[in-house]
């Protein structure tokens, strides 16, 4: 499984004398591609240990992917403690950037943004609520799937920030 | 160069289910001296600094 390092374990989301900032976490800064198969590929996962952020807390989570520009499907995905919270499907595309918040109403409910949406913008799905306790470890696992072996599909990177207040 | 098998785990499908997906043997870590990871159905290939990259796609 690919691991990305925290850059602050606190998980604090930074700030300075009760200004309080988006700190970066952790996340994956080499690219890493999947091409020649059809079966899904894990492409990154980073874990947010338990009790990083309270409530009205949450941590966003920002990715860039790139695609063989051709008619062939490529679908990325991102998943957050189980549930998917991004996936967009598409073919004649050359890349995709997210930005996904998800956002603590309480320690164990959050609201995000339509599952097939890119993070910002409007969107014919509604907005996601999900059901992740956050005082236990939760995982994001971005896939890459293809639908033609010949096409490729790349993170460029992910970056993951803890946002708290 | 480092060539990491994929073996093939569980994830989530975005339905509730799982889902079989690929992913490295051995974990891949994030450290400066990693350019980048190509995943071909069989390996996870790892390319340094130094290494013969494969052609890129257009």
């Amino acid at each position: 499984m690919l691991r990305a390092v925290a850059s602050s374990p606190q998980g604090n989301g930074g700030g300075i004398a009760g200004l309080k900032s988006v700190g970066a976490f952790g996340g994956q800064t080499a690219a890493q591609t999947v091409t020649g198969t059809t079966t899904p590929a894990v492409l990154g996962t980073f874990t947010v240990p338990g009790k990083t952020t309270g409530i009205g807390g949450g941590i966003r989570i920002t990715a860039q992917f790139s695609y063989t520009n051709s008619a062939g499907i490529k679908t990325p995905r991102i998943t957050f403690g189980g549930t998917q919270i991004f996936t967009i499907s598409g073919g004649a595309q050359a890349s995709c950037s997210v930005i996904k918040t998800v956002r603590n109403r309480t320690l164990t409910s959050q609201i995000a943004d339509s599952n097939g949406g890119a993070g910002t913008g409007t969107s014919s799905g509604g907005s996601a609520t999900l059901a992740l306790d956050t005082t236990v470890d939760q995982t994001i696992i971005i896939t890459g799937t293809l639908n033609t072996i010949t096409d490729s599909l790349t993170l460029e990177y992910f970056l993951v920030e803890v946002i708290n207040l | 160069m480092k060539v990491i098998p994929a073996v093939i785990i569980k994830v989530p499908d975005g339905n509730g289910g799982l889902m079989d997906a690929l992913s490295p043997a051995t974990p891949i870590e994030d450290v400066v001296d990693r350019l980048f990871s190509v995943c071909d159905g069989t390996n996870y290939t790892v390319y340094e600094p130094g290494d013969t990259l494969p052609a890129q796609p257009e």
